[in-house]
């Protein structure tokens, strides 16, 4: 049970406290325990060191943090040794005891653990030196490599809760807002709108309550940069949120949470009880007369809650169906009252803005795009993970000095910003500024931050039509131009992926897209045809070859392509044949080529047209690129 | 409540601030097209054929007349190239799904959609503006219908499509249908709602001289806080 804090003299007091305790660590191991690193076993990395720091009688001088993600997924499990450093990647129990006996211990490198940087071959030991850190800016994430997510006191010794306290005690809600309009903040879920903006219109909104909410119903496929800090620094976004509260004068808010994030769900629910028991949530906080508490929503997982009038039609236990706008909610929200909502990164940002200053914000980031953004870098890149970039940092930069481009030295095709409505972005673009202003002219988004790299073997159009499908699939059927259009338009992609599109089928596809971007009720059926669009207006010509010359540049589009032998290159050895789920991939009667001469023993192979299902398995198996795709 | 003036199309209305701009609109003799709105009923939205354009801050965009709230000195424009195309775009749309309803194939008349649909018709008879079940739940008071199920699958049912125990056979969902989708077998003694699994027999009512489904008097009798018997011809009512 946390100790209560009665007021800031006592945070004060407890911060100095925490800070002393922690300063009492000769060494931290920093372990990931975010959900990336669960799925790599980082629970059993963690036991391991416990007891190994126990078997050793280092439990009293090295603190093992577990702490939230730290975005280099692709690596996990991973930890990070304070001071030194030092960053070992995709370690397993069994390297912990010599990592405490070598490292902790000795405080020698184990080479074997280091990270290897794919560009240089080389081995980089600190953490702050490897290319992945190195380019980022980490703000949110820097914080979350150094909490333990249910340490109050850990979170308290970063400097937690001095925004809050400042909110409660020296500023007055007008001050409040200023300092978050001055500092630029737009909101991080999407629409990007002012928000110290949407803080002034709900405060000025005549009512007797008022609501706060925080959207963490993150939704695009592969993006989990919401649920990383949530799980990983809850404490930033109830901070956030108090500071919120204090600001248009509510007493209650609201986390609406994907009930598919469970570990977000525990720590925030956790971080909730200690900042009641400590008497930072509740009635009368620090003894400044203001309180506020908080509650948890979990939500079903449909993708249109995370559309703020949907969320808040769900929340009140109605169909997570969207409403017109205006009214907005910060006009009328929850139960018909001002409600201010915000996403779990811009919550975060909050108390940072508060400690250290709208100034200091407001200096990162571009004309109207102020601070960092969170991506989640996913797709057909080296570094897959969560990266932390100030706004106005190219594309070209996020995809290669941190992404480290792309595997196996294959060529970058595009890049799909904002989730799956947001558009994809050709090669020539990869020079732009990344800010909400700029994507958004590009004929993309900022959206909530997904980023899905794509390469030379991804066919555009059947990349819009995945993106369609899914889209069609969560469409809450409530206006016309989403419901009936996007289902037509991944109809049509269907076709065209066939090998059926008609010549009439780029342009009902751009007439259709238009009317579903400028006519659908809510932004989620408003941005939905951005996949569409931008690839219609980038990559055009594959449309047409699928379309006229009935051909698949890409090599994806399972009617339009071929698989074959090139038969001197063909050294009979079989793999195709052993993984060729049909029996397609077959042995001839003539002579393979092995080493640039006829093998009379072996025999080259062919692929039985009638029978392949162009799973592509006999591709991947061929040692001899003797396999092609037509 | 104070008047606004809006401008449309060039020219000066006025209308009353708790209004939205439809049926300011509409009383100005301005041709909307609508489905999903009735005056009686929320506002809702879906049907998107009402759209117009709205000038702010010198950028046009397209919203919802029947949900949009009216200010003072705004300006809309209802009959823009950009407006029309969107309509007619809506308006095949609905036609594909609706090949066969009258009047989506008059709306599709009225809007100047030309051609048959471009894409692969569906056979389907609603157009899930919704109106039923808002009436159900906001003007009857009972919910027997709402929607079912999401996106491209949605569809208006009973819940968990089986015959509704609420429902008190009044009909609304049927008046207020813009396409007729609703069914409803009205007999002399039994009226009779196929689509939701349930009939209902027939009283004789004094009040509206004519025979009508017994649990609707019950029903309106205890909402309207009547004393029992009052439609039938109290006391007794002729049963």
């Amino acid at each position: 049970m946390a100790k209560l804090i009665p007021d800031v003299k006592a945070l004060e007091a407890l911060r100095k406290k925490s800070l002393d305790e922690r300063k009492g660590y000769k060494q931290v191991i920093a372990v990931c325990g975010g959900t990336g690193c669960h799925a790599y076993g980082c629970m059993k990395v963690i036991e391991a060191f416990r007891a190994e720091l126990a078997k050793q009688g280092l439990a009293k001088d090295v603190r093992l943090r577990t702490t939230g993600c730290h975005g280099f997924c692709e690596m996990g499990s991973l930890c990070i040794i304070h001071p030194s450093d030092i960053f070992y990647v995709k370690i397993t129990p069994e390297d912990v005891a010599e990592v405490v006996s070598e490292t902790v211990k000795a405080g020698k490198v184990i080479d074997r653990l280091c990270y290897t940087d794919p560009a240089s071959k080389k081995k980089v030991v600190k953490a702050a030196e490897v290319p992945f850190y190195k380019n980022q800016h980490r703000l949110l994430f820097a914080q979350n490599g150094m909490v333990d997510p249910k340490d109050l006191d850990d979170y308290l010794a970063i400097g937690g809760f001095s925004g809050a306290a400042a909110a409660l005690c020296d500023l007055k809600p007008r001050d409040i807002i200023d300092k978050i309009k001055a500092s630029g903040l737009r909101g991080r879920g999407g629409g990007g709108f002012p928000t110290g903006r949407k803080w002034e219109i709900c405060a000025s909104h005549e009512s007797d309550v008022r609501y706060i909410v925080c959207n963490a119903d993150e939704g695009d496929p592969g993006a989990y940069m919401d649920r990383s800090i949530l799980e990983g620094n809850p404490f930033a976004v109830i901070e956030g949120m108090i500071v919120g509260a204090k600001a248009i004068g509510a007493a209650h808010g609201y986390v609406y949470v994907r009930n598919e994030y469970p570990l977000a769900v525990e720590n925030l629910g956790a971080a909730i009880v200690k900042a009641r028991e400590a008497g930072l949530l509740g009635e009368d906080i620090l003894k400044t007369g203001f309180s506020f508490d908080i509650t948890i929503n979990r939500g079903g997982g449909a993708f249109v809650c995370g559309e703020e009038t949907g969320l808040i039609s769900s929340v009140m236990g109605l169909t997570g169906e969207p409403n017109p706008k205006p009214p907005y909610p910060a006009q009328r929200g929850l139960w018909g009252k001002p409600t201010v909502i915000n996403n779990v990164e811009t919550w975060a940002n909050v108390p940072m803005i508060l400690s250290k200053g709208e100034k200091w914000f407001a200096g990162m980031g571009t004309a109207n795009s102020k601070g960092t953004k969170v991506f989640s870098l996913v797709g057909k890149i080296n570094n897959t993970g969560l990266v932390e970039v100030p706004m106005g940092i190219t594309l070209r930069k996020i995809v290669y000095d941190i992404g480290g481009g792309i595997p196996g030295g294959r060529k970058f095709k595009a890049v799909q910003t904002g989730g799956p409505s947001g558009g994809c972005l050709p090669e020539s673009m990869l020079d732009s500024p990344v800010d909400f202003d700029e994507l958004t002219k590009m004929g993309s988004m900022m959206g909530s931050g997904g980023m899905i790299v794509m390469d030379d073997r991804t066919c555009m159009v059947d990349v819009a039509h995945y993106f369609m499908k899914f889209l069609s699939e969560e469409s809450c059927g409530k206006c016309v131009p989403c419901r009936e259009g996007v289902p037509r338009m991944k109809a049509i992609l269907e076709d065209i992926t066939n090998g059926k599109g008609s010549d009439e089928a780029i342009a009902l596809l751009q007439e259709l897209g238009e009317t579903v971007r400028d006519a659908s009720l809510c932004a989620l059926g408003g941005t939905s045809p951005n996949p569409v669009l931008s690839t219609l207006k980038y990559f055009r010509d594959e449309y047409e070859a699928h379309i006229r010359d009935k051909r698949c540049p890409a090599g994806v589009c399972k009617a339009l392509i071929n698989y074959s032998v090139i038969e001197d290159r063909c050294t009979g050895c079989g793999a195709c044949a052993r993984v060729c789920p049909t029996q397609a991939a077959v042995a001839t009667g003539r002579p393979a080529t092995v080493k640039g001469k006829k093998h009379d023993k072996l025999k080259a192979h062919e692929i039985v047209q009638e029978k392949c299902i162009k799973c592509g398995a006999c591709i991947e198996a061929c040692k001899f690129d003797a396999i092609k795709v037509e | 409540m104070p008047d606004v003036t809006i401008k449309v199309d060039g020219r000066e209305i006025t209308a009353k601030t708790e209004e939205t701009l439809l049926p300011a609109l509409l009383a100005a003799g301005f041709d909307i097209p609508h489905m999903c709105y009735n005056e009686e009923i929320k506002p809702y939205g879906a049907c998107r054929l009402c759209i117009v354009e709205v000038e702010a801050g010198g950028r046009r965009s397209v919203v919802s007349s029947c949900s949009y709230p009216v200010s003072d000195g705004m300006v809309v424009y209802t009959d823009t190239e950009r407006i029309k195309k969107h309509r007619r775009m809506i308006v095949e749309l609905l036609l594909a799904r609706c090949p066969d309803v009258k009047e989506v194939r008059d709306l599709a008349r009225d809007v100047g959609l030309e051609h048959e649909p471009r894409f692969a018709k569906r056979d389907k008879g609603c157009i899930l503006c919704g109106l039923c079940t808002r009436a159900c739940e906001q003007v009857v008071g009972v919910s027997a219908i709402s929607f079912v199920g999401r996106g491209p699958d949605k569809e208006v049912g009973t819940p968990f499509l089986d015959r509704s125990d609420v429902c008190i056979g009044c009909g609304s969902c049927y008046y207020v249908c813009p396409v007729n989708y609703v069914e409803m077998e009205d007999e002399e003694d039994v009226r009779r709602f196929p689509q939701w699994k349930v009939e209902f027999e027939k009283v004789w009512c004094e009040r509206l001289g004519r025979k009508v489904p017994k649990k609707m008097l019950e029903h309106f009798s205890k909402i309207a806080k009547i004393p029992e018997g009052w439609f039938e011809g109290s006391p007794a009512g002729k049963k």
